[in-house]
């Protein structure tokens, strides 16, 4: 798995891209040397309350659904009976139309009904067991990294030219980087589409935070981290 | 001719009351009108005096040199209004448009009215050090020391060359550079950075009636923006529809956006932490906001294809310089010229 974004993959790709970067070398020479260059990316508003593992790309459900309807009856009922409560309800209310729908219809049905913000209670661990790949992957970062439901920082360590480090970042309180960009999650899916970050800050879609100074100084440098996330190939989960 | 109703139901038959321009001329009589000296009288000098007597030197330089940029800015907004955007308002490419021409008179009244203001305030408040009245430009002398030693003057002169060549060529280019840099540059982005300013200042130096003043004078600039980003819109409407003297119209507006927003860092170099920024202004914070006018403007009400990245370079290679530049030895060598020029031997701290 290497480009779905967000998710740290996506990160590294990026920062190995970033390091690699001819334009950015020479533009961020001495960049973070005497002063803290790190930046925290923030990215808000993950519609994750608003898309469902149903409106996740095929390609990281299909081998989950593939799996259920590989099962046998029997596995299958095992897997019902150990179902929680709150897919039980989805359950019943996938029968739309009240016909009596094969069963392991109205249970892809339900499981496609269910938002990602409440994948933790909703799945159970007879079902995670089918959960493999970059869904489990991706599942897994989005339950250790989203803060306060919608929210997830990564933190990028910049030093004279190269990125040494990207990691997404549980805990944003325990480091304090000398800057900020903060964006909804739509705005930073632009950026990797290839907008320009320069116009993004400038437009106030993007809130940079920091010695703005030195940013104008570094200029063609935030210009080159922009334009090399566009560069960076991905595909959007959301 | 126009048989329109009014927001009070009057109708004209000469003045076209639906106009956009009829509506800020009507919107300058109510609002625009405000009396300096009344405003004086009602709110007093006497607690501003306390306050700024009370604040630290660094303090009163800091507000000095911010209201010194206003002063001299108003000052050559308002000679321009008189004698130069008067005729552009009357020009061929506005269509005879007798409602902009009556706004002008409204919009010429504000600019003299803010100089009045911040001339007397600075004298009453402030005392006589800065203010060099009878070398003020008009009279054949020059500007605010500080005014000229950031170079913010440069910008006020290159409005006085480019809306004296629209006033007399009435091109329609020319034109558009003109309001640019009047309208767009020296309205839109130095005195509205300049209002973010006050508004902050006033935290740590909280003066009754500098803050009077200055919402009465962004209001009134808020009504000159809306009629530059009208104005300009205009012409470039005709551009897009293909009419021949417009074209260029666009490129040009643009030009004169790369070419003019290094005064930004001129103005802004008031408030970085090389002079120190004891009232907390907060350069960086300047530059967001303005940023997000240059956006605003160009980007957005104009909608023009403006290469961010540029004007960001531009900024940063005149605040280089600035970083580069003793502003107090300019600031000293400009005070020493004008006392030499007034026939006064310079006193020890600059002043009078």
């Amino acid at each position: 798995m290497a480009d779905w974004f967000p998710s740290e993959e996506w990160l590294e790709s990026y920062r190995r891209n970033l390091a690699e970067d001819d334009a950015y070398a020479a533009a961020s020479e001495g960049w973070g040397v005497g002063f803290d260059g790190d930046f925290r990316f923030v990215l808000t508003h993950l519609p994750l309350e608003e898309t469902t593992l149903g409106d996740l790309p095929d390609a990281l459900t299909a081998e989950l659904f593939d799996r259920i309807d590989a099962l046998s009856a029997t596995e299958f009922d095992r897997l019902r009976e150990t179902a929680t409560p709150a897919f039980d309800e989805r359950f019943a209310a996938a029968d739309g139309d009240g016909n009596d729908d094969d069963e392991r219809v109205r249970f892809r049905r339900a499981l496609s009904t269910v938002a990602l913000a409440d994948v933790p209670t909703v799945v159970w661990p007879a079902l995670e067991t089918h959960i493999r790949g970059d869904l489990e992957s991706l599942l897994a970062q989005l339950e250790a990294y989203v803060v306060d439901g919608s929210t997830v920082y990564a933190h990028l360590a910049l030093e004279d030219g190269d990125c040494e480090r990207a990691e997404l970042v549980a805990d944003p309180s325990a480091r304090d980087p000398g800057f900020e960009l903060e964006a909804p999650y739509e705005t930073w899916s632009e950026l990797v589409e290839g907008a320009d970050v320069i116009e993004s800050v400038m437009s106030n879609e993007m809130a940079l935070d920091g010695d703005v100074t030195r940013v104008l100084h570094y200029g063609d440098a935030a210009a080159a981290m922009g334009d090399v996330a566009g560069e960076t190939d991905a595909r959007h989960l959301f | 001719m126009s048989q329109s109703t009014t927001q009070s139901g009057f109708q004209a038959e000469r003045i076209d009351t639906s106009s956009k321009w009829y509506d800020l001329f009507q919107k300058g009589v109510e609002l625009g009108t405000w009396n300096v000296e009344k405003l004086f009288d009602e709110v007093g000098f006497e607690e501003d005096r306390a306050i700024w007597e009370s604040l630290e030197p660094g303090e009163r330089k800091q507000i000095r040199y911010l209201l010194s940029g206003f002063l001299d800015g108003e000052f050559a907004v308002g000679e321009d209004a008189s004698h130069h955007l008067q005729r552009i308002a009357g020009a061929p490419c506005f269509d005879d448009n007798e409602e902009m021409e009556m706004y002008m008179t409204m919009f010429t009244l504000t600019e003299h009215k803010h100089t009045q203001f911040l001339d007397v305030y600075m004298h009453e408040v402030m005392g006589e050090q800065d203010v060099f009245a009878d070398l003020n430009p008009k009279r054949g002398g020059a500007r605010i020391p500080i005014v000229q030693a950031t170079g913010l003057g440069e910008i006020f002169d290159r409005q006085g060359q480019l809306t004296a060549r629209a006033a007399h060529s009435r091109d329609p280019v020319d034109i558009a550079k003109a309001l640019t840099v009047y309208h767009m540059i020296v309205e839109g982005l130095l005195a509205r950075g300049g209002f973010y300013s006050i508004n902050k200042l006033s935290r740590n130096a909280p003066l009754p009636l500098l803050n009077h003043g200055f919402k009465f004078i962004s209001t009134d600039e808020g009504r000159h923006m809306t009629h530059g980003v009208e104005a300009l819109s205009e012409l470039i409407a005709k551009e897009r529809a293909g009419e021949p003297e417009f074209q260029g119209v666009s490129q040009a507006i643009v030009d004169v956006l790369y070419e003019n927003v290094p005064a930004v860092a001129d103005f802004g170099y008031m408030f970085t932490d090389a002079v120190d920024d004891p009232l907390e202004i907060n350069f960086n914070d300047l530059l967001m906001r303005v940023g997000h006018l240059i956006d605003g403007q160009f980007n957005e009400a104009l909608d023009l294809d403006m290469d961010h990245r540029t004007v960001v370079g531009r900024v940063a290679d005149r605040h280089q310089e600035c970083l580069e530049r003793d502003i107090d030895d300019a600031v000293r060598t400009y005070r020493d010229l004008y006392q030499r020029k007034r026939g006064v031997e310079a006193a020890a701290d600059g002043g009078r």
